[in-house]
Order: structure tokens, then sequence, then C-alpha cells
């Protein structure tokens, strides 16, 4: 069966109905859930949230959505690789390749970034005292453009086909000439929307860690995971707009008949430019945040201080920096010749250098300590091992003539799985686990943590190692099968078990916020980990805005300095006053809802309704533009749970 | 814990939001810069991808340009001066200064419009070469900021006119000033790269 | 716990694949090229491994000494900032290593390179991909093949890559590292394969639905057999056709000759649309997805993207009878150069 929807024939077979009466079903129990507990009203205080930590939440949980459909996809992956020829489903082909090509988007773009962000914008402006980001209301900006983008990435599947040309998305198999169906202007579109989302949230950082910190947090004072968000920042800055300009050349000779990236008129290798100056840059965005995480999770259970506290600033600066001169050695096979494989070899070798200097500070901090074993401590801990392996692997990409051996291999995969799960994700477990107290006011069940924990971690090692193996093997990566005769049976099997582990894994951790949500005991107390940094001495969950009244901070590690040395209460900054707070509004929500039909009219080439988001979208801004000085003005009060000027 | 609320539309920012919008714009002209530099490096590389009958040499009008180039310098000066005013509490000055920056920036625009038209006239459209859609996309680029500059002026004279020079509107100016300068920038080098080198034929 | 996972993961691995890394194909190379890449890769795991064992070793120590037993303290007086003696040595020291790492890496680079541009009397192959099969050209011998690239062994081989529509990648993983085919560009490879047999190769990026299958074989020969197969291949290997291979051989030429070439039979359309045929009954598997027999080769015909998504040759389901397919197959399956036995 099959009809027209704007022109694209859209055929229904079996997985597009079941991805269809998926959505239906989704829509059915979330209609059926918000009357019955009556969170209607909940959920439109949500929409027209401004305030950090609420965009915060709705980073995290877009993210962890997008994180279930994207790890179904790896499933689905996994399941169709298990035996050789095998015929899962319809997943073979081009339907194959739409699943991969999801998989690695929507886990690099609309999990991995959004779940950081989530972290960043709960956790930074408390770590450096600020009562919001510098501007609210870009920041709910920001995450309604980024779910827009993330929309049209994943309804693409059942409007015409998912993209299919990999993440990276490589011309000209990308142009229409070799893949005419709807799925890659969904990638161009998606990304460039979501981009746009990602690149003002940066700025609201960047803007916030500059200008917003409490009297006393110098720079050289301030937290990991904030000086990570910081240079994190820095990259989204810089790397961006090349994303921005690829897509751009890509929409335009996909939609327009331009031949800018065609083999014949043009140059494909622009493309790859652009995508791996943006690309490799876009690792380390990935993963330099996890790194401020564990700094920051591992000094609180260890109940020490960050060893070597300036070398890990300065290696998160270098990292940063050298990770803008290494984007060819994903390009080692194209044939730019000897010496600028050379030179790219040595450049991308010299980041484990900084790396190094992270890992052995974060085990000799780890020294001398006195360690609890609570969940966010255990993935901080699981992550050092998994992910030296992930980055030693990294090193062996680098030689090139070896990399002629690994490249677009399964060792590739083996290697970015190993950082990416090993560390990002990691990270982000271990921030969850760490922040969740703070951000709901109870703590998620350390038991089931721990399952979570373990099993997850077994999974992934039996999911990704066997990978190495089967590129040095000869796999291919993004094939959707191999020969029997290929001896890569065994392997492929094992990496799917540890694959359903890592699913069973993410069951758990389901169960566990269901599970703590219904049963953990509130009441946690500003400080439920004994930790570090000043976002402890406030209530949890916070008020609004947060510091009743700003902490003066006199070292890093304020908050345990003021436990140890100054009867457990912060100097005040100021007297109680009103405080401007941004007031709510739905305006966010509506321009990303205007951005989402505006891109769709480009895909689906329907001109009104280019024009209504056209429209939508700049009336908004223009509205906005008449409104933007109105404020709130509040008057804090102080709370028992509070530890900030004034004694007990 | 129920806090005490009070919603106030004030018209005037403190000083620390003035501080984020300008910061904040810097940081903005940073990725901008990325951007740009992205639009040239692919111009300079699609330069010599042109069909028959085209070459940046022969396509150029280098009187129209310098024109061009000249009402957008021009629009700089008076902007700044426009921002001047603003900051001497000199109402009549600064609205003066920003309805003049508004008309170069419009007749700029204008001249652009017809450049292109003119080209798209003789049958140099978007798709023709990837020479022609590289530069059509980095000049447009630019034409697009220098109209997002004017309906951002527009705003900035409405708000001026409603509520004079007040700290609100002294920010909503020094951004708006940032911007328009790295739009003039900008020119600058598009008005060296594609135009100057294009009709002198070094790049070619 | 974390070093015993690990280990149990890789015994597990071992005992299930039940085979040893020395048959694996990159650790088991056959050329020049590819015994000096796998030199660096033996380097690099060694000194790789100098790395993982260290940070596992200060791991697990610092985790088992340090961690909380009943009676301690929860707080520690240790709350030393840094030490700069240790943060010096491991700075120096992984530069040590990678400064190792990196000489090699820089020589070798510049060593294959050169290789592919020396031509001292190698043998050149132009390679063109194609979505999604390879085709194989001798300039010098003035013949074409794909699926299987043959080359006589302890001689230096170039091989041209370029292609037809996306980009592909040259993979032979016993022979040497990849190289990317794109269109328009000109990539080179190059490698003296050491001893003879059958290699296994594949496309390594990406180009469609069909990637998964755009494999290839090259087979490495004596120099006397290689003299004979292309020696076979200029000229039709059978003095005679049996009746049914005769017809067979007509509705070769009424349908599938405008894309196909077979033995003594040019294609029709220049450029090569499809793969020479020249050789078919030698091969193992048709279009590398079903074995070579009879009735595959019948699936092979009515459908041919159902066998192998994305194919770019259209069905003839409804274009033969019964008796025109049988004798078609026949003849696709007389289609062998004469150099001994199957393969
Ligand atoms: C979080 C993401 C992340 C991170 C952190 C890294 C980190 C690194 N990556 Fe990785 N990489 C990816 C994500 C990431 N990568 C992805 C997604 C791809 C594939 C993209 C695609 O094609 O789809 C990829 C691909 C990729 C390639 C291209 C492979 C190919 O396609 O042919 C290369 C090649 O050089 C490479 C190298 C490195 C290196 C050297 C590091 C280094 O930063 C690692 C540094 C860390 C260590 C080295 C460990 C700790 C250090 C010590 C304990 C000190 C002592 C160490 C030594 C002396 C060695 N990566
Ligand atoms: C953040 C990044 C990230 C993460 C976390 C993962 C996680 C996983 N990935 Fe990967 N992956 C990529 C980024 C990532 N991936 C990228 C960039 C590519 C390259 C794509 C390309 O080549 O273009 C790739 C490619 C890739 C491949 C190679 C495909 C190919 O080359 O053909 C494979 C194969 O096994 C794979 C597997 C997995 C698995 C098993 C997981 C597991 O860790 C997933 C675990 C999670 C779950 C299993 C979710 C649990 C959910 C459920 C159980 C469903 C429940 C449903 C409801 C309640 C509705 N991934
Ligand atoms: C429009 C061009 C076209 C025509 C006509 C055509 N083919 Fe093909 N054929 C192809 C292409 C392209 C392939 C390679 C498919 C692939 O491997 O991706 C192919 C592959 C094959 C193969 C498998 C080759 C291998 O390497 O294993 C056989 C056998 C074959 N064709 C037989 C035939 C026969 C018999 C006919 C006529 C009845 C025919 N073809 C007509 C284009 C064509
Ligand atoms: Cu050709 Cu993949
Ligand atoms: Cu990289």
């Amino acid at each position: 069966m099959s009809f027209y929807f704007f022109g694209e024939k859209i055929r229904l077979v079996s997985d597009i109905i079941a991805g269809y009466l998926s959505i239906f079903l989704m829509g059915i129990a979330a209609v059926v859930f918000l009357t019955y507990y009556k969170k209607w009203g909940a959920l439109w205080r949500y929409v027209k949230t401004t305030h950090h930590s609420k965009v915060g939440i709705l980073y995290l949980s877009a993210g962890f959505a997008f994180f279930l459909r994207a790890g179904l996809d790896a499933l689905i992956i996994r399941a169709q690789l298990a035996l050789p020829q095998n015929e899962f489903w319809v997943f073979q082909g081009d339907k194959y390749n739409q699943m991969m090509t999801t998989h690695g988007t929507t886990m690099i773009f609309f999990v991995a970034m959004p779940l950081i962000i989530g972290l960043m914008n709960v956790a930074v402006p408390l770590q450096i005292g600020a009562r919001d980001l510098a501007f609210p209301f870009l920041n709910a900006l920001s995450f309604w453009l980024f779910l827009a983008g993330g929309a049209l990435i994943n309804i693409s599947f059942v409007l015409g086909g998912s993209p299919t040309a990999g993440w990276t998305s490589y011309v000209p198999l990308a142009l229409d000439e070799f893949t005419p169906a709807t799925g890659n202007d969904y990638y161009s579109l998606g990304l460039q929307v979501s981009g746009i989302g990602t690149l003002l949230t940066a700025i609201n950082f960047l803007v916030t860690i500059i200008n917003k910190r409490t009297p006393g947090m110098k720079l050289m004072r301030m937290p990991l995971f904030t000086w990570a968000t910081l240079v994190t920042s820095i990259l989204i800055l810089f790397a961006f707009p090349a994303l921005t300009v690829a897509l751009l050349l890509l929409m335009f000779d996909r939609l327009y008949g331009t031949g800018m990236l065609a083999a014949d008129a043009g140059n494909s290798l622009i493309w790859q430019h652009l995508f791996w100056i943006f690309g490799h840059p876009e690792v380390y965005i990935l993963i330099l945040p996890a790194f401020g995480i564990f700094s920051d999770v591992i000094t609180t259970f260890a109940k020490k201080r960050l060893f070597g506290y300036s070398s890990m600033v300065i290696a998160l600066v270098l990292i940063g920096f050298l990770g803008f001169m290494v984007w060819i050695h994903h390009m080692f096979t194209v044939g730019l010749g000897p010496t600028s494989n050379a030179i790219f070899a040595i450049s991308t070798m010299s980041i484990a250098v900084p790396t190094g200097i992270k890992i052995f500070n974060w085990l000799f901090t780890i020294r001398g300590g006195v360690i609890t074993f609570n969940t966010p401590m255990l993935f901080s801990l699981g992550f050092i091992p998994s992910f030296v392996i992930g980055g030693v692997t990294g090193v062996m990409l680098a030689t090139v003539p070896a990399d002629y051996q690994y490249h677009d291999s399964y060792f590739v995969v083996g290697h970015f799985h190993y950082v990416i799960v090993g560390g990002t994700i990691l990270g982000i477990f271990a921030g969850v686990y760490y922040w969740w107290p703070k951000l709901f006011g109870f703590m998620l069940n350390d038991v089931l943590g721990k399952w979570h924990f373990w099993t997850f971690l077994i999974g992934f090692h039996i999911t990704f190692f066997p990978m190495h193996i089967m590129g040095l093997k000869g796999m291919p990566r993004r094939v959707f099968t191999y020969l029997p005769e290929d001896g890569l049976t065994g392997l492929n099997l094992a990496s799917t078990v540890g694959a359903f582990m890592m699913g069973g894994s993410m069951m758990i951790f389901l169960w566990n916020i269901y599970q703590s949500y219904r049963h953990s005991p509130r009441e946690v107390g500003n400080d439920p980990w004994d930790g570090r940094t000043i976002e402890w001495t406030i209530p949890s969950p916070p008020p609004e805005y947060n510091f009743a009244r700003l902490p003066k901070v006199y070292s890093s590690d304020a908050w345990w300095q003021a436990k140890k040395y100054q009867n457990g209460r912060l100097e005040a900054a100021e007297e109680l006053s009103p405080i401007r707070m941004p007031l709510d509004t739905a305006k966010p929500m509506l321009i990303g809802m205007f951005m989402l039909i505006g891109s769709f009219g480009i895909i689906v080439e329907v001109w009104y309704f280019q024009l209504v988001g056209l429209l939508g979208v700049i009336g908004l801004m223009v509205l906005h533009s008449f409104q933007d000085s109105g404020r709130k003005m509040v008057t804090p009060k102080t709370h028992p749970d509070e530890k900030i000027g004034g004694e007990e | 814990m129920m806090a005490e609320e009070k919603i106030v539309f004030s018209k005037e920012f403190t000083e620390e939001e003035t501080a984020d919008r300008v910061l904040g714009l810097w940081f903005f002209i940073g990725a901008e810069i990325v951007l740009f530099g992205c639009l040239f490096g692919v111009y300079l590389t699609l330069n010599n991808h042109t069909v028959p009958g085209e070459s940046p040499g022969e396509l150029f009008e280098l009187k129209q340009t310098i024109l061009a180039t000249f009402l957008l310098l021009s629009s700089s000066f008076t902007c700044a001066q426009s921002f001047l005013g603003a900051k001497k509490n000199h109402y009549k000055k600064s609205f003066f200064f920003l309805i003049s920056t508004f008309v170069l920036g419009a007749a700029f625009l204008g001249l652009e419009a017809h450049e292109f038209f003119k080209y798209v006239r003789e049958g140099h459209t978007f798709t023709s070469s990837p020479f022609m859609s590289s530069f059509y996309i980095l000049v447009g680029t630019h034409g697009t900021h220098v109209l997002a500059g004017c309906t951002w002026m527009v705003l900035l004279l409405i708000h001026l006119k409603r509520e004079r020079i007040t700290s609100y509107t002294k920010a909503k100016l020094e951004a708006f000033s940032l911007y328009w300068h790295f739009v003039d920038v900008v020119w600058i080098f598009i008005f060296t790269v594609v135009y100057l080198i294009g009709k002198a034929g070094i790049i070619y | 716990m974390e070093k015993m996972n690990k280990f149990g993961v890789i015994l597990f691995l071992l005992l299930l694949t039940g085979c040893s890394p020395a048959k694996w194909d990159v650790l088991n190379p056959k050329s020049s090229t590819a015994e000096s890449q796998l030199s660096l890769i033996q380097l690099s795991i060694a000194l790789m491994s100098i790395v993982l064992i260290t940070v596992t070793v200060l791991f697990t120590v610092f985790v088992v000494k340090y961690r909380k037993r009943p009676g301690w303290e929860t707080e520690t007086e240790n709350q030393k900032p840094g030490d700069k003696r240790l943060e010096i040595t491991w700075t120096l020291i992984p530069i040590l290593i990678l400064t190792i790492l990196a000489v090699p890496t820089v020589l070798d680079t510049y060593k294959l390179d050169r290789e592919t541009k020396a031509s001292d009397g190698a043998l050149v192959v132009k390679v063109t991909a194609h979505q999604f099969w390879w085709e194989f050209d001798y300039p010098e011998k003035g013949i074409t093949t794909s699926e299987t690239l043959h080359v006589p062994v302890d001689k230096k081989v170039i091989i041209e890559l370029t292609s037809e529509d996306t980009i592909h990648s040259f993979w032979v993983p016993q022979l040497g590292g990849k190289q990317d085919a794109t269109p328009g560009r000109k990539g080179k490879l190059s490698f003296v394969p050491n001893e003879t047999g059958v290699y296994r190769g594949s496309c390594a990026e990406l180009c469609g639905p069909g990637h998964a299958y755009m494999r290839f074989h090259v087979k490495v020969e004596t120099e006397s057999e290689f003299k004979a197969w292309v020696d076979g291949m200029k000229q039709p290997n059978k003095t005679s056709l049996t009746d049914s291979e005769t017809k067979g051989e007509e509705i070769f030429k009424g349908q599938c000759l405008s894309c196909h070439g077979s033995q003594g039979l040019e294609p029709k359309v220049s450029g090569s649309p499809a793969p020479h045929l020249g050789d078919f009954a030698s091969q193992k598997r048709i279009a590398n997805v079903l074995p070579n027999n009879r009735d595959n080769l019948k699936k092979w015909l009515d459908d041919p993207r159902k066998v192998k998504p994305g194919a770019k040759m259209p069905s003839f389901k409804t274009d033969f009878t019964e008796e025109e397919k049988e004798d078609l197959i026949d003849y696709l399956m007389s289609l062998n150069v004469k150099e001994g036995e199957k393969r």
C-alpha cells in the first residue's frame, strides 16, 4: 500500500506501520498519563519556562528519549548483524543504511549533545553562583530549536525514509543524484536547525561563565565541570559554523540544483574538509564536559582535592586547541599526499599528552583518598580503563600507514564507541546520578544504580571489544551483512549479545527512576554527597533564584573549605534584596515550531509552509524585541538548608 | 517557601545586562568569522569551476562595487555617530544618524540586488556553475546580513522613538553597532577577495 | 574487578571464535605493503600495551588500597594539590613514547607514497569502482575483468583508482591498506604480493545500498599461470559451443551485450556499465552474494535487486521463456577461462 504526502510517495510496509503505530500509541499514552495525573499544567509550565534548571530537565528528558530511539536502532543493527547473511525484518540494504545513519546522527547530535548541555544547564549556574544563564530566553530558544531539529530527523523515517548516507553524509553519495529520496534533506535541515540552537547555547554559557560568577569566583577557582563547559563552548562556537556552511551547500545542491559538491562540476572534497573541520572538534565537544564531570565526581567521592588543578585546566585548553588541527586524520585514505598525512598524524598523536595528564591526575587524586563507591563514582571509575582503551586505539589510528588498514573498518567503530560510550555516556550517567538529588530533592536508588552500572559496563565491553578484532579480520563498517566464510560470526554474535545486555541495563535505569520516584525518601538536604563545590550549599531542589544571597568565595573547593574551617557556612556577598528574574514565555517554543514548519516546507518544497515558517519566526522575534525588558521581581527568602551567610 | 513575585516592564537594563549583551555579540561575531571564513574557502576552491563565457574578470563591474563599498563604509561611520550620540544622551543626533545608516544600508542592498539581477539577465544564474553558486552564496550571505541589520534598525528606530535614550536603547544600540561594523569589515574582504582580485585575475 | 572483567571478555571471545590472531587478515600479511603496515601495528600495540598496563595497574592498586574500609575516617588529611615532578614525568614519558611511534609512522608514510610513484616495471592495473562492483583494466594487456583481480606473485603491482559514481574504497587486508576511489580523482596504491593464493577484498566506503556486497578477490598466481590467464582472456576459450550454449550466446548478444562484455564479445556501450563476464563461471558467488549455481543464477536474472540491494541491473523475469533461460544459463556457465581447476 502506498499514498502521497506532499508529493512524497510513502510506501506502507511493516516497519513503517510499526513506526506509525508506536508514534500513535506513545501519543495516546502521553495524553492518558497527563490527563490521569493532571499534569497538563505542569507540562505547560515546562513549555513556557526559561529557567536554567527546568530547561536542563527538558534537555535531559528529550535527550534520553532520543537515546531510547537511537538505542533501539542500535539493537536493530545488532540483530541484523548477529548472523551472516541474516535477514532481520526489512533491515537490509537501504533500510539498514537508514538505521545506521539515524543511529549515528541521533546519538551524536540528539543524545550526547543535549544530555551534556542539559547537565551544563543544571549544574553550571549553581557551580559559579549565578541565578540563571545570561540569556534565559535564548536558552529556552536553543532547546526548542534542538527539539525541532531532532523531530525532523526522527519523523523522516515514516515520511519517505530516513537519511541513508551515514552520519558523515559524504558527497556525492548524499547528493540527489544517488540518494533521490528525501532522507538526506531531513539530515541537512534537521542538523541546521538544531545547530543554530547549539551555537546559541554556547554563546549563552560563554557569557554566563565570564560575566556571571559570584564574587570571589575567579576563573582558577571554578569547578572543573564549569571549566570544561567554558572550553567546550568555545569549541562549539568555532566548529559549528563550518557545519552550517557544509549543510548549506548540501541543501542548495540537493534542493536547488547547484553543483558545488558534485564530483564532475564542483568539488566533493569540500564537504569532507568542512565536515571534519567541524567533526573532529565535535568529538571533543562530547568528551570534555564528561572529563569535567569525572573531575568533580572523583574529588567528591575520593574526599580529596583535585590533583594538579592548574594542569587539568591547561590540559583542557590544550585539547580544545589541538582539536582544531587534526581533522585530516579522518581523511588519510583520500590521497592528500604524504606531507599532509604526516603532519596531521603528529598533531593527532600529540593530543594523547594532555589527555594523559588528565588520566594520571585523576589516578593520583584517587591515591591517598578515602573512596566510597556510590553509583556516580562507579561510573567515573569504570570510565578510566575503558576510555584509555579507546584513547590508545585512537593513537593507533593516527599512525598513517596502519590507518590505511583500520580506516572505515570495525576497528574504527570499536575505537569511537570506546571513547564515546566509555567516556561521554558513562560521564553522563555519572553526572545524572550525581546531580539528580540536587535537581529533584531525592536520590536515585544506589543498589539499582550499581546493577545498572555493572550490566552496562560488562555489556559495553562485550559489545565493543570484539569490534576491534572484526576490523582486523577485514570487516568494513556500514555493511548490512557479511558472508559465512568471513569467520566473523562468533564475534558478531558476541557483540549482539552485549548490545542486548546494554538494552537490559537501560531498563534497570528506567526502573530505578520509577522506583526512586515512588519510594526514595524526600528531604535529602542541601548536601547528600558531602560535596565540595558551592552547588551543595543551597536547598535541593534549589529555589528558582538559586541563591537567596550570593556567596562569597575564597578558594576552589569553597564549600569543602567552609565545612572544614568555617563551621559549614559560606559568607554572603550581598543583602537579601529583590531579584530580577526572567519571565515565562511560550515564544521560544513557538519559534521552534515555526522553524519546524518552515524546514518541513523546504524539504517537501511547499512554499506556503516555508512562508508560514519564515513569517512566524520573524514575527515572534519582532514581538520579543518589544517584550525583552520584562522581568519578575522576586523577593528571596532564606531557607534552613541554605548555608550562605550568618550563623545557624 | 513561596517568595513574593512582581512582574515589571522596566525598559531599563542594568549595567550587567548591557555588558552581557555586548559580550554575547562579540562571541556571535566570533562564530560569524568562522562562517565567513568557510564561505571564502568554498569560494576560492570553486572559483575556477566556471562554464564557458564567465570568469570573475569578465563578469564583475568594479565601478558599481566601489560605490557600494563607499555606501557601506559611510554607513559604518554614521552608525558610530549614532552610538556616540546615544552615549552622550543626544537623542536627535542618535536618531538622525541611525536613519542615515538605514538609508545607506538600504541603498547598498539596492545596488546588490541590481547587480544580481544584471548577472541573472546575462544568464549567470545561481545554478549556472559552481563558481556562480559559490559567489551568490558568499555575497548573498553577506547581503542577508545587511538585510537583517536593516530590519534590526527599523526595530531600533521604533524603540528609540518610543523610549528615547535609556540604558535599554543604549544597550541595543551598542550591540547593533558592533554587528554593523562587523558586517562592514566582511564586505571589505569580499570587495578585495572577490571583486578586486577577481578583476585583476590573480586567482584565476 | 574491572580487570577481571576484561580478561574474562577476551577469553570468552577467543573461545567463541576458536581462532588465533595469526589468522586475522590484517595480522597475516601476504605483501610488502601489508607487512610494513603490520610492523607498525605491532609496534603501536606494544607501546599502547605499556600505556594500558601502566594505567590499569595504577588504577587497580589505588582503587583497592584506598577504598574506604570500616573504621576509616571519612576525611583524609592528604589534600595535596599536585606534584611538579610527577606531572613532568607523565608529560615527558608519553612524549617519548609518541616520538618512538611517530618516527616510523612518518618514514613509512613517505615510503609507501614513493612506492606508488616509482613504476620500475610494475604491473599497472586501472581499477574503476562502480555501484556495486569493481572493474579491473589491464591497459598494457588490453584486457578487462571484474570480480577477480589476477596478479603475478613477487612482482610489483600499482593500482590506479577512480570511480564512476560515488566514493568507494579499495581494501585487500592481506595485501595492504586501503585507498579511496573518488570520482574525478586518481588514487594510487601499490604492493608486491609474496605468496600465491586468493585474498578477499571489499569496498570500505559507504557507497549505497549494495555496499556490503561490493566485494572482490585478488588471485595471486605464478608468472606462468598469470600469462595463461591473460591469454585465455583474450580469446574465446571454446572453439565449439554446444547447441544450447550457442542459443544462449545469441540471447546474450541480444539482451545482455548492451552492458556486459563476455569472452570474445565487447559490450556495445563504452564506459563499461556492467561487469565483464568473461570469467564468470570461475566465480564462487554471483555478484558476491549467492553461491554460483544454476538455481541462484535464475534467481539473479529474475530479480537482481532482491539478491543484491541496489544492483543496477534490470530484472529479466518476464523476458525469457524457461527454455531460453536454461540456454542462457548454460552459456554463462561455460564462461570459464581455461587455466586449470576452478577456484
Ligand atoms: C568522544 C569522542 C572521541 C574521542 C575523545 C576521540 C579521541 C581520539 N581519537 Fe577518535 N574518533 C571518534 C571519537 C573520538 N575520538 C569518532 C566518532 C570517530 C569516527 C568518526 C567516523 O568516521 O564516523 C573517530 C575516529 C578517529 C580517527 C579516524 C579513523 C579513521 O576513520 O580512519 C582517528 C585517527 O587518527 C582518531 C584518533 C583519535 C585520537 C588520537 C584520540 C585521542 O584524543 C585519544 C587520547 C587519549 C589517550 C591516548 C588515552 C589516555 C592517555 C594516556 C594514558 C597517556 C599516555 C598515552 C600515550 C603515550 C599514547 N579517531
Ligand atoms: C553517542 C554516541 C553513540 C552511542 C551511545 C552508541 C551506542 C551504541 N552503538 Fe553506535 N554509533 C555511533 C554513535 C553511538 N553509538 C556513531 C556515530 C556511529 C557511526 C554511524 C555511521 O557509520 O554513520 C555508530 C555506529 C554503530 C555501529 C556500526 C554500524 C555500521 O557501521 O554498520 C554499531 C554496530 O554494532 C553500533 C552499535 C551501538 C550499540 C550496540 C550501542 C549501545 O551502546 C546502545 C545502548 C542503548 C540501548 C540498547 C538503548 C536501550 C533502549 C531500549 C532497550 C529500547 C526501549 C524502547 C522503549 C522504551 C521505547 N553503532
Ligand atoms: C543495464 C545494464 C545491464 C544489462 C542489460 C544486463 N546486466 Fe547483468 N549486470 C549489470 C550490472 C550493473 C551488474 C553488477 C551488479 C552488481 O554487482 O552490483 C550486473 C551483474 C550481472 C551478473 C553477476 C556478475 C558477477 O560479477 O557476479 C550476471 C551473471 C549478469 N549480470 C548477467 C546478465 C545477463 C545474463 C544479462 C542479460 C539477460 C544481463 N546481465 C543484462 C547490468 C546489466
Ligand atoms: Cu563501494 Cu562501498
Ligand atoms: Cu577525529
